[in-house]
Order: C-alpha cells, then sequence, then structure tokens
C-alpha cells in the first residue's frame, strides 16, 4: 500500500493517452471514453481491494495494447479522420484568406494615411509593402498565440464552426467579399485610373476565388454532420 | 472461454440485447456481458469501442455524452428501430443454431 501514495493516478492516465493519442485513428472522442473506461475500470479494481497502481496496471491490460486499439479504431474511422483533417484545411484556408483580406485593407488605409501626409512614390510603395507584411504577421502572431494550445481560442472557434455549417460557410463569404470590397475603396483614392480599372478587376476575380472555399466548407461540414447523424 | 470467432460473432447481438433493456455505456455494458456469461465471455474491453461506432455508423444505435453523479463523462447508447430489427433477427437465427445443437445433442444422449 506504500507504493499507492507515491503512485499519481490522473498522471499516469494521463501517459496512457498521450501515448494513444499518437495514433491518428483514435479521435479526441474516442480518447474522452477509453479514459472514461479505464478510470471505471481502476474505481472496481479498487473497491474490490486492489492498490492503485495494481488496479491501473490490471484495468490497463484489460482495456488492451495500445497497438491493438489503435488497429481496430483504424477500421472504423477511417473516413471521419479523412474527411476531420480535409476540414480543418479548409477552415484553415478560409481563415488564412479572411486574416489576408483584414491585413490588406488596414495596410491599404495605412498607405492612405501616409500617401495623404507625404504624397511621393518613392514612399508609398515601400509603405504599403511593409503595412501589408507587418499586418498580416500581426494576425498570424495572435492566432498562433492563442491558437495552437489543445481547447485554445482557434480549437474552439473550429469546433464550433463544424456544428454550423450552414451559418460558417455564409459568414466567410460576406466576410471573404467584405475584404475585396474594402479594398477597392481605398484603390479609389490611391491608383490612376487606368491602374485602377485593372485593379478593381483583379478584386473582382479575388472575391470570386473568396467563394470557393467557404462552399467546400459547407459541403464537407453538411456530409461531416450526415456522417455523424448516422 | 469461447473462441476469438464466436466472440466476434456474439459481439452485435450481444450489445443489441443488453441495450434491448434501456441505455448503458461501454464499461457498465462489458460488466453486465461478463456477469450474465459467468465470467465466460471475456472481451478485450477496449475492443468494444470500435464494435460501437461500427453498429452507430448502421444505424443501429444512437449514442450520447452524459455526466454521471460522479462528474465522469460518459458516452451512452441506445437502440434505434433499425437495432430493435436487427436483434429480431439475430434472435432468430442464433434460437435456430442454438434449437439445431440442441436437439442434435438431445438424440445422442439418448442414443449413447
Amino acid at each position: 500500500m506504500e507504493n499507492s501514495t507515491r503512485f499519481d493516478l490522473d498522471e499516469a492516465v494521463r501517459a496512457w493517452r498521450e501515448a494513444l493519442s499518437q495514433a491518428p485513428t483514435l479521435r479526441r472522442d474516442d480518447l474522452d471514453q477509453l479514459e472514461a473506461h479505464l478510470r471505471d475500470s481502476v474505481d472496481l479494481l479498487q473497491t474490490k481491494g486492489l492498490s492503485t497502481p495494481e488496479a491501473f496496471c490490471i484495468a490497463k491490460r484489460r482495456i488492451g495494447s495500445d497497438d491493438d486499439l489503435t488497429r481496430e479504431f483504424a477500421k472504423v474511422n477511417a473516413d471521419k479522420i479523412w474527411l476531420d483533417r480535409v476540414l480543418w484545411m479548409v477552415i484553415g484556408y478560409a481563415c488564412i484568406g479572411l486574416l489576408h483580406s483584414f491585413a490588406s485593407v488596414a495596410s491599404n488605409l495605412f498607405t492612405l494615411a501616409v500617401h495623404n501626409l507625404m504624397p511621393s512614390d518613392l514612399l508609398t510603395g515601400p509603405a504599403s509593402l511593409a503595412s501589408d507584411l507587418g499586418a498580416l504577421i500581426v494576425l498570424l502572431c495572435l492566432v498562433w498565440r492563442s491558437g495552437m494550445r489543445a481547447d485554445g481560442f482557434v480549437w474552439k472557434l473550429g469546433n464550433w464552426l463544424k456544428t454550423r455549417p450552414i451559418t460558417t460557410a455564409v459568414t466567410l463569404i460576406l466576410l471573404n467579399f467584405s475584404g475585396p470590397f474594402a479594398n477597392m475603396a481605398t484603390y479609389h483614392y490611391l491608383s490612376p485610373p487606368t491602374v485602377r480599372a485593372a485593379q478593381i478587376w483583379q478584386v473582382g476575380l479575388f472575391a470570386v476565388f473568396a467563394l470557393i472555399p467557404p462552399v467546400i466548407l459547407g459541403w464537407l461540414l453538411a456530409r461531416s454532420r450526415r456522417m455523424k447523424a448516422s | 472461454m469461447l473462441s476469438k470467432e464466436l466472440v466476434a460473432a456474439s459481439t452485435v447481438p450481444l450489445v443489441l440485447s443488453v441495450l434491448a433493456g434501456g441505455e448503458d455505456y461501454g464499461y457498465a455494458l462489458i460488466q453486465r456481458v461478463r456477469g450474465l456469461s459467468g465470467g465466460r465471455i471475456e472481451w478485450t474491453e477496449g475492443m468494444l469501442y470500435p464494435v460501437l461506432h461500427w453498429m452507430e455508423d448502421q444505424h443501429l444505435i444512437e449514442s450520447e455524452w452524459k455526466v454521471s453523479e460522479g462528474g465522469r463523462r460518459r458516452k451512452y447508447y441506445r437502440l434505434r428501430r433499425e437495432g430493435v430489427r436487427a436483434l429480431e433477427t439475430e434472435k432468430n437465427q442464433w434460437l435456430a443454431v442454438h434449437n439445431t445443437l440442441a436437439n442434435l445433442w438431445k438424440t445422442q444422449r439418448v442414443l449413447t
């Protein structure tokens, strides 16, 4: 029994879960379920008089080896895992597109301000480039800081978006459009008329491209929801 | 102990039959089967979950996360209409095998 005081069950369960989570075939939901099972099993064995380390050891053996679990889950999860990954990629792509829109609007406004203060072509170009890159880097850093933790902002947002396919697609379309149109407004002040015409066409094309990820996303989300419902 | 093949073949009807008595979660389901079989049906416990997933994909059962009194989250499973139908089919098939074997063994016992 003296062992049980030094044995940290939560730590042991965490390490066990960590090892299992290396396998891409087990989803978070599966891990939650297996962990609840392991803890139930440990509880029951302890009520039968086993020490915590003994109970943990037996419960772990009864639930099955990591290899066995990984292999069996792979058989049933393959489609869902593939869909889940594509979904995250598209969400990521759409979000980066959106961030870039915001960044370029911020950059255009900055360039416009510089241009109005000191109307020199020598200054406007570098100011535009620097502020474009700067805004994008700042936004990416914000996402990185808050998003790279499990249960962080990006994770929560992604999971929230995944449950609302139509809202997500419509919101992304509107947001992705708002960027190019805001850009168009700033170009109106910045560019000479001939360049402006070309830029407006460019922005129009960008807006059409902006439609693609939300449409794919909406379709995939609807598909994954059907899969979940089935 | 049952052979591996028989364990694999009987998992779905066993799960369907336990859930016919009301919703339940994985661990309790295993305990139930172990108890009723007098310890002769032993699953590698983790292997039940992929089967439950498969049954969910086949529309036989549905699941829902619930929090127990002790604060532990557990996924509860219950039968769907297709599951009830599948259970009827399974029951007929297993009873057919059981009755045939029982009849054979009865006549053999008389003969010996």
